[in-house]
């Protein structure tokens, strides 16, 4: 889920509507890539929305949204509770999600801001 | 989603993490009003006195009933719908927040605490000229008059820590 360099190859945005399939690159306030599957990032209400509404938002065509207010740790954070989220839901987690201290104003920030 | 187990909202998570270290909470610029509404409502007297100082932003609309809650609890209910009405009687021209109206009430208690401690320190200096305030308990003078003395300092300094155990228990260090 994380690294650079994992782009998904372009695809037609006709081809990538309504699809639960294939991966995102999420683009924190740094640079720094996540590339996660599109089923994870739909945890996000926020994302789904991005990812699946007509005609599609301009970032989520080329397959990667950039988050310029989203730090790089945080962002790492917010992708690690997709995935917890997913295996939660399918019973494959059962274990908290853990949530440093430190990060958690910036952390429910972030989270607020994409609805997850 | 395939064994029906909902989980829980990352932001309802951190919600709850919030609260439950109010004590580490400094400034909250930034933050959704929506979100320190479920929040502050928590904070102590001591926690929410903290946040507001180290927060720049106006935190007034969601604190101001928080406030008026200590106010009401520091101060007696009497007195709290004294001030309401005094205010209401001003016909709006004066409005304070209740964080206003709270600490003003604080100074104004120190101030006539402090003038006592004076008076009493001045009171003993003139009747045992030379000798500091230390030995004012536990002291085995034999003179009448220093006796006196001490015993007059003794039941002020007992009205003083009364008085201070009713209305600033929480704020004297």
């Amino acid at each position: 889920m994380v690294g650079k360099g994992e782009a998904p190859a372009p695809r037609e945005p006709e081809e990538e509507e309504e699809d639960t399939g294939g991966v995102v690159k999420l683009i924190s306030a740094e640079g720094f890539e996540f590339v996660v599957d599109k089923k994870a990032a739909m945890v996000s209400n926020t994302l789904r929305n991005m990812l699946t509404s007509p005609g599609g938002f301009s970032e989520t065509r080329q397959g990667e949204v950039r988050f310029p207010e989203i730090s790089t740790h945080i962002l790492e954070k917010i992708c690690q509770y997709f995935y917890w989220s997913l295996h939660y839901s399918s019973g494959k987690e059962t274990a908290e999600f853990p949530i440093e201290p430190e990060i958690t104003l910036e952390l429910m920030m972030a989270a607020n801001y994409l609805d997850t | 989603m395939e064994s029906g187990r909902k989980p829980r909202s990352l932001v309802d998570m951190c919600v709850q993490k919030l609260i439950d270290n109010l004590r580490d909470l400094g400034s909250v610029d930034g933050v959704e009003m929506e979100l320190l509404k479920r929040i502050l409502p928590h904070c102590t007297l001591a926690q929410l006195t903290r946040v507001e100082n180290r927060t720049k932003m106006d935190l007034s609309p969601i604190t101001n009933s928080l406030w008026k809650r200590f106010y009401q609890r520091e101060f007696g209910e009497e007195h709290t719908n004294m001030v309401i009405k005094r205010m209401k009687a001003s016909g709006g021209r004066v409005c304070y927040t209740w964080r206003e109206l709270f600490k003003a009430k604080t100074e104004k208690q120190k101030e006539v605490e402090d003038k006592m401690l004076e008076k009493i320190a001045k009171k003993f200096q003139a009747e045992k000229a030379g000798s500091g305030p230390s030995s004012l308990s536990n002291s085995n003078y034999k003179s009448p008059i220093l006796k006196k003395a001490r015993i007059e300092v003794n039941s002020h300094a007992r009205l003083q820590s009364a008085m201070q155990k009713n209305t600033f228990g929480r704020f004297v260090p």
